[in-house]
C-alpha cells in the first residue's frame, strides 16, 4: 500500500481548480501527485490518500478537479479509481469531504472531456 | 353427645314452634326437629372446617406478621421510586429538547452567516480581497458539516430533518465552493447567489419548525 498525504506531500492549503489559480490547485494535485501515484501502483496495490493532515478545509472546486478529473479526462474509470484509492482521515469532520470525493468520482462521466493544461 | 344434639335440636325446634305458632304460616313440628338435627350434624362438620381454616389463617398471619408491617413501607418506596424515575425521565427529555433546540438555533445562525458571505462573494467578480471571504466561507462550511454531524448523531428519532440537513450541506458545499471558487477567472453569478440564498432560507424555515 502506497500513501499520498495531501497535507504533507502537496499542500496544507489546497485551493482552486486550475493551475492558473495557483500551484496548490486541484489540477496541479491531480496531474503532479495523484495521477503519478496511481500509475505507480502495482497490480492489486492500493493508494491510501490522507486528507486531513494539517488541512483545515476543502472547496468543491479543488476536490472535483483533483479527484473526479482523473475520470473526466479518461485517465481511469470511476470504478477502477474507487478500487485503487482509500481515503483516510482521523478527524471526523473530514468524513463529509471523503463522502464528497467519492460522490464526485461516482458521478462524473468517463472520458467526457479532453484535457488541456490551463497553464503551460 | 348425640343426646345433647338431640336436646339442642328439640329445644330449637320447640322455640321455632313457638315463633311459628303465632304466625299464619303452616308448619310441621316433627319436620322442623328433623331439619334442625340434620343441620346440627352438618353444622358440626362445618364448624370443624371453619375451625381448621381459622387455625391455618392464624398460623399464616402469625408467620407473616413481620412482612405485613413492611407492606405499606415497600408500597411507599415503590411509589416514591416510580415518581423519581418519572420525574428524572421527564426532565431528561426536557433538557434534551432544550439542547436540541439550542443546537438548531446555532446552526441557523451559522447558515445565515454563510449565506451573507457567499451571496456577497458570488455577486462580485474576482477580487484579491476575496481571499479573506474564501477563508470565512470554507471555515463556515466545515463548521456547518461538523454541527450537522453532531445534531444528526443526537437526532436519531427524526429522519426527515436528518436527511434534509445532509442534503443541504451537500448542496450548499457544491453551490458555494464549486465552479470558479478560489479562481482568478471567477465572474459574478447572480443566479448562483440566488440559489445559495434560496437554499439557505429554505433550510432555516425547516429548522425553525423543529426548534
Amino acid at each position: 500500500m502506497k500513501t499520498l498525504n495531501i497535507g504533507k506531500q502537496f499542500s496544507t492549503d489546497p485551493i482552486g481548480r486550475f493551475r492558473t489559480d495557483g500551484d496548490r490547485s486541484g489540477e496541479t494535485f491531480r496531474e503532479d501527485y495523484l495521477k503519478p501515484a496511481i500509475e505507480s501502483l502495482e497490480s492489486g496495490e492500493k493508494l491510501e490518500v490522507i486528507i486531513d493532515d494539517g488541512i483545515e478545509s476543502y472547496g468543491s472546486s479543488f476536490l472535483s478537479e483533483g479527484f473526479a478529473g482523473m475520470v473526466k479526462y479518461g485517465y481511469i474509470t470511476g470504478d477502477e479509481l474507487l478500487s485503487k484509492i482509500e481515503i483516510k482521515y482521523s478527524n471526523e469532520d473530514f468524513e463529509f469531504f471523503k463522502k464528497k470525493i467519492l460522490e464526485y468520482i461516482g458521478k462524473v462521466k468517463y472520458n467526457s472531456k479532453v484535457y488541456e493544461p490551463s497553464k503551460i | 353427645m348425640n343426646d345433647d344434639k338431640n336436646a339442642i335440636s328439640s329445644t330449637l325446634a320447640s322455640k321455632l314452634d313457638c315463633m311459628f305458632s303465632t304466625s299464619s304460616y303452616s308448619y310441621d313440628y316433627q319436620k322442623i326437629t328433623d331439619v334442625v338435627r340434620e343441620n346440627s350434624l352438618i353444622n358440626e362438620s362445618l364448624h370443624r372446617s371453619i375451625e381448621m381454616v381459622n387455625a391455618v389463617l392464624s398460623t399464616q398471619l402469625e408467620s407473616s406478621h413481620g412482612s405485613k408491617v413492611f407492606i405499606p413501607i415497600v408500597s411507599a418506596l415503590i411509589g416514591a421510586l416510580s415518581a423519581y424515575l418519572f420525574n428524572r425521565f421527564h426532565w431528561t427529555m426536557v433538557e434534551r429538547k432544550k439542547k436540541e433546540s439550542e443546537s438548531l438555533t446555532m446552526l441557523s445562525t451559522l447558515i445565515t452567516e454563510l449565506e451573507t458571505l457567499a451571496v456577497d462573494y458570488w455577486t462580485k467578480d474576482y477580487n484579491k480581497e476575496d481571499q479573506k471571504n474564501e477563508v470565512y466561507i470554507k471555515s463556515r462550511i466545515r463548521l456547518l458539516t461538523k454541527y450537522i454531524r453532531l445534531i444528526n448523531k443526537d437526532k436519531k428519532e427524526n429522519k426527515d430533518i436528518k436527511n434534509d440537513l445532509e442534503a443541504f450541506e451537500s448542496d450548499i458545499f457544491d453551490l458555494t465552493t464549486g465552479d470558479d471558487f478560489e479562481s482568478k477567472n471567477r465572474k459574478a453569478s447572480k443566479q448562483k447567489a440566488m440559489s445559495i440564498s434560496f437554499r439557505c432560507s429554505d433550510i432555516r424555515a425547516l429548522i425553525s419548525y423543529f426548534c
